[in-house]
């Protein structure tokens, strides 16, 4: 029970990943959020942002430098994964962030991080203004590592199998019944017999 | 099922040849190699020439023709030269060859190349150079300190002798048996050991010397030859006792080089402008010295004993008697190129009156020329362009518009108001093509003509070559280079890791134009670990009014080079020098000029470009993204490009995981050219899945070492996402990757299975389309990809992948596969294809065009695209579009060249050949007359019964 116990936790273990957020190429740079990333049951992961920062101050940064390079990074222990907006497209986007992470096999590892401003929320607008309504917020999407299908040949065997099994017992059993197997055969003789008999009776008249 | 099989077969294995065919869209080009050791065989009816080559080829040339007359090619060695090249050395009917740094040593028959027998030496590369020499019957290697000795009879091994730590090593065959030298440069150490035949030790002595260059020692009689900056050395091996020492004399000029002459005793040495033949055993007197520069200096004894002297400095040759002082040749031209690669090596053929060379160029190009010594003349016999087995990079180029065709392009483009001008122009250009049409026509005649007058004298087989050889002419030199209707026609331009680049005509494989830049010359390596001299188009054919331009880069002392050129005509545009080029590349867009400007990145990110961008260009320009992959700690960063400032800025960045324990496999992105014709697939359900065809994906292979296994991952170079990573484990090299539309196929060898498998990854963006008129890689995708995977077995080994490539990406795309035993193998993408269904519903069976999986790729002889010419050691295979949708053009290039046209999708844009063009014009004649006849015959009947 202790195992299942421990089972279950370390597979629901949960990964954080900080995110930081940065608009002079690194020379300073600010805590954003954190993203949650929890690996389901079935190998699937999900994540969620949850931001630290007023909606507020990020808007103000981005408004003074529209002409900067919106950057985030996340560190890991070994390696740094960042990527970049247009802080314009952001503000555009109501502060709204798509995520994008992409983790490797062990679901540890975090092999990519983008962020998009995402277009659903875009107005369209391109004074690089703060827009009304905005607040910080992020959609993260998370793909793991898939694992490559070998040659499927047990299936095949399977289907071949199936298919000498159906040779050697000729069809698979059919459970109509005999005239709604034969039908096909049995009309045309039929009407072949109600014609001929027809002209029978046709030619017996006449005599 | 089997009724399954053989439908699938006859709806993809409709693209096999009929006998006929054969040669007619294809040709092969059969080389030995860049040649490193010749003999001359005399031996029989035809005279050869017996050569070893850097590429691990032992091989026989007729001196006639310079027709390959049997060839053997061991072990590839990739496009690395090997540590040691391959040597060999022969008596009258068998040569013993060395190849594989001495892990392999063969012997051959002389006269038909027959495999006499082998015997592997080891399963390293032997420390030092390896020697060989033969006796009447025994055949005596020198390899991992060893020496050796077999049986000429069945290489069968006699005995073996354990030698001392050497890194030169040299033997010498005398009447009791062999004298073996060797040495360690750093002790300062000659070794000497006389062994008998036997394999007994008789002698075993070790000298002293003060400095002697290892690797330039030479043999002449029983003298070993060496030399120190202006000091030569000799030291007779074969006298014991107080004479075995080693005897110096000075020179006055620092010595280069010291070869042997086969005449013993004498040794040729060259200074920088000199060369002197010295006579050891008197004291090293100067016997003779060649009156001007020389490149390469070879010695030919005759059958009387006189002993000849021949040099070749440019494309001059020389000839002196080296016994009366007599000069033969002075400075004969034997060809009229003048920007030849230096000479590396002369061979003397001899003759009476007639003499025969074969000059090897630092280009691997090798020309047999014969010279008459009574009129004083030479003329080059025959050339083989070696160089060719060593390309570094290939592309296949539109030929330009022909004067008819730009006249037609002017005619439109010029814009004039007044009608009675263009009137006048469209009358001349008329008038030109008909004229064209005249001479083209009275061309054909004549040569018809030609031909039926060789057909009435001669015999069947002088008939036969006249046609071949008139054939290749009216290929080669017949027609103009310009683009015939379907631009089938291409130039295929070369670079040569040997220092040269070549166009060739695709029709035949001829060379159209060569240039030689430097056997100096090193190539960049790619981070995949392979050697390249890029080739970059920077403006094709299509403009009529400019000039075609590449660009060629490559290094020379470290520094790199950018070479511009017409590919047409081969002539140099423009030259530049680029310190610390990390990347070169191209711009993704044009300048007003059409030419996409050639981009270099150094060191610190700070980027040059050639030539200067306009102000007026760099306001248009579009934003550019690169990205790199640093091969130290496998981080992959992406930049944009500021062409203001000509800095990149860092955008994203991200590790490659496992790093450290990986190798990369490839880095493939798309050519901006290709095309997507369908946007999506349809389903057995009638609906449509859509396809993901991001022009910015990149996909890397990497293969982990420690556990082995394939990392595959896909990401957008704009943004830096991965958009999809997969791993497959217990996959080891070899490892082929290529990367198309929006799919990904990959060949690897499974541990697991002991097997090769190819696999194929295609994405799709779901059944709703995200992208519906540009790929905007800013864009979040809406949801995660939709990807479907399969792989299959592939009965053969692979040694080299492409995929086909058509003009408008309609026709079926087709990987081709190059298979080590010889063949290029086509395996279509509806046999390659992830929806392959495992059984087929009703559904899909009226719907039709569904192949049922099968986890095997059935591999048909007949499918072969080279048929019987197989090609040897494929170093790449390029394809390229042609004005055809249906056709792909195919070069393969290795120590062989094969050039085809593929249609995966069979010719449905082309009448067949046997097309029976008489037979429907008959047809259409007949029934144009019936019909006028019977309205003739009707109208008569009409009248006929109206008189009735």
């Amino acid at each position: 029970m202790i195992f299942l116990l421990a089972l279950l936790c370390v597979a629901a273990a949960d990964l954080t990943l900080p995110i930081e957020y940065s608009l002079d190429d690194w020379q300073t740079s600010a805590t954003l959020g954190n993203i949650v990333v929890r690996e389901a049951y079935n190998g699937n992961f999900t994540g969620t942002f949850k931001p630290s920062l007023e909606s507020n101050v990020l808007g103000n940064a981005l408004q003074n430098a529209p002409k900067s390079i919106y950057r985030i990074r996340t560190q890991q222990p070994e390696v740094t994964a960042s990527s970049s907006a247009k802080p314009c497209a952001l503000l555009d986007a109501k502060l709204v962030h798509s995520f994008w992470v992409s983790l490797d096999q062990s679901g540890k590892f975090v092999q990519s991080l983008t962020v998009f401003p995402d277009t659903a929320f875009a107005t369209g607008d391109t004074s690089c203004k703060l827009q009304p309504k905005s607040s910080l917020a992020g959609i993260v999407q998370i793909v793991g590592t898939e694992q490559l299908k070998s040659p499927d040949t047990q299936s095949f065997i399977e289907k071949m199998e199936k298919e000498r099994r159906a040779r050697q017992h000729g069809a698979e059993t059919d459970n109509r019944s005999f005239l709604a197997k034969y039908w096909m055969y049995i009309v045309p003789v039929v009407i072949f017999m109600a014609i001929s008999s027809m002209g029978q009776q046709q030619e017996g008249g006449a005599q | 099922m089997k009724i399954h099989l053989l439908l699938a077969g006859l709806a993809i294995g409709a693209s096999a040849l009929y006998e006929d065919q054969v040669g007619k869209f294809d040709w092969r080009q059969q080389y030995v190699g860049c040649p490193t050791q010749v003999q001359i065989d005399r031996r029989g009816k035809l005279d050869r020439y017996i050569v070893s080559t850097a590429e691990n080829v032992v091989a026989s040339l007729s001196m006639n023709t310079g027709d390959i007359v049997w060839r053997k090619v061991q072990e590839d060695v990739g496009n690395k030269e090997p540590k040691h090249p391959l040597v060999f050395s022969g008596q009258k009917n068998v040569i013993c060859s060395v190849s594989e740094s001495g892990k392999m040593v063969r012997l051959w028959a002389k006269r038909d190349g027959g495999f006499v027998g082998q015997q592997l030496l080891g399963t390293v590369e032997s420390s030092h150079a390896p020697f060989v020499t033969t006796t009447a019957d025994t055949c005596l290697v020198l390899s991992h300190n060893r020496a050796i000795a077999l049986s000429l009879k069945d290489a069968s091994k006699l005995w073996e002798v354990e030698l001392r730590k050497s890194d030169w090593v040299a033997a010498r065959a005398f009447d009791g048996g062999f004298a073996i030298v060797g040495g360690l440069k750093e002790n300062n150490e000659v070794h000497v050991k006389w062994v008998d035949t036997k394999g007994m030790q008789t002698l075993n002595k070790i000298l002293d010397v003060n400095a002697f260059n290892p690797q330039k020692v030479a043999f002449t009689g029983s003298h070993l030859v060496g030399f120190w900056d202006s000091t030569v050395y000799a030291l007779n091996i074969l006298s014991d006792g107080p004479d075995m020492k080693i005897e110096a004399k000075g020179v006055a000029e620092t010595v280069f080089e010291t070869f042997a002459l086969t005449s013993e005793n004498f040794v040729a040495i060259r200074t920088k402008s000199r060369v002197h033949v010295l006579d050891v055993i008197k004291g090293f007197s100067k016997v003779f010295s060649l009156p001007s520069e020389a490149e390469a200096v070879s010695e030919y004894v005759n059958k009387e004993g006189k002993r000849f002297l021949a040099s070749v400095h440019g494309n001059r040759l020389s000839l002196y008697q080296v016994d009366g002082d007599k000069e033969l040749l002075k400075d004969v031209v034997f060809d009229s190129e003048l920007k030849r690669a230096p000479a590396k090596q002369l061979i003397i053929g001899g003759g009476d009156k007639e003499w025969e060379f074969l000059v090897i160029g630092a280009d691997c190009r090798t020309d047999h020329v014969v010279a008459d010594i009574t009129v004083k003349k030479a003329a080059l016999e025959w050339t083989r362009e070696e160089g060719l087995t060593r390309i570094g990079s290939v592309e296949l180029l539109d030929l330009p518009l022909s004067e008819s065709q730009a006249a037609i392009e002017t005619e439109f483009a010029v814009d004039e108001k007044n009608i009675l001008a263009s009137f006048a122009h469209r009358i001349f250009s008329q008038l030109d093509q008909f004229k064209k049409l005249i001479a083209r026509s009275a061309d054909t005649a004549l040569e018809l003509a030609l031909n039926m007058k060789q057909m009435k004298s001669g015999s069947f087989s002088d008939l036969l070559n006249s046609v071949r050889q008139s054939a290749r002419k009216s290929h080669s030199g017949g027609q103009p280079l310009e683009r015939d209707v379907f631009n089938l026609r291409k130039l295929i331009v070369a670079t040569s890791l040997g220092g040269s680049i070549y166009a060739l005509d695709n029709q035949d494989g001829t060379v159209v134009w060569r240039r030689y830049i430097g056997a100096d010359i090193q190539g960049f390596e790619t981070i995949e670990g392979k050697t390249k001299i890029p080739i970059l188009v920077q403006r094709t054919t299509a403009f009529y009014n400019f000039d075609a331009q590449i660009v060629v880069a490559y290094k020379r002392n470290g520094i790199g080079h950018l070479l511009f050129l017409n590919p047409v005509n081969g002539k140099e545009v423009d030259h530049q020098t680029v310190d610390n080029a990390r990347r070169i590349d191209l711009l993704p867009f044009v300048d007003g000029d059409h030419l996409h400007h050639v981009i270099t990145v150094d060191r610190t990110n700070q980027v040059s470009i050639y030539p200067k961008l306009s102000a007026d260009a760099i306001e248009k320009a579009p934003p550019v993204h690169l990205f790199d992959v640093n091969s130290v700690n496998g981080k992959v960063t992406g930049y944009r490009l500021d062409l203001t400032t000509n800095r990149l800025t860092e955008t994203w960045a991200h590790q490659l995981p496992h790093w450290e324990d990986s190798t990369v496999v490839a880095i493939a992105g798309k050519p901006a050219s290709e095309r997507t014709h369908s946007q999506g697939r349809v389903l057995a359900d009638r609906s449509v899945l859509y396809k993901y065809v991001n022009p910015n994906l990149i996909a890397v292979g990497l293969l982990a070492k420690s556990a082995p296994q394939l990392n595959i991952h896909l990401f957008d170079s704009v943004t830096g996402q991965i958009v999809h990573s997969a791993r497959l484990p217990k996959v080891t090299a070899p490892v082929y990757m290529v990367h198309c539309e929006n799919w990904v196929a990959y060949a690897y060898w499974t541990e697991k299975g002991r097997r090769t498998e190819i696999g194929i990854l295609e994405l799709f963006e779901g059944d709703e389309q995200q992208h519906v008129e540009t790929f905007d890689s800013e864009e979040p995708l809406k949801r995660p990809l939709h990807v479907e995977q399969a792989s299959f077995i592939f009965s053969q080994g692979i040694s080299s992948m492409a995929v086909t490539e058509t003009e408008q990406g309609a026709s079926n795309r087709a990987i081709l596969v190059s298979l080590p035993f010889g063949n290029i193998f086509e395996v279509n993408r509806r046999i390659l294809d992830p929806l392959r269904p495992m059984e087929l519903t009703p559904e899909m069976r009226e719907e039709g065009g569904f192949i049922p999986y099968m986890p095997e790729i059935p591999i048909a002889t007949e499918e072969m695209l080279n048929y019987n010419q197989t090609v040897h050691h494929v170093n790449g295979i390029k394809t390229a579009p042609s004005g055809l949708e249906s056709t792909s053009l195919v070069f393969v290039y290795g120590l062989d060249l094969f050039y085809t046209r593929a249609t995966p999708s069979g010719n449905f844009d082309v009448l067949k050949d046997d097309f029976d063009h008489i037979l429907i014009c008959i047809v259409l004649a007949a029934l144009f007359i019936g019909s006028y006849v019977c309205r003739k015959l009707a109208r008569n009947k009409a009248l006929q019964q109206q008189w009735a």
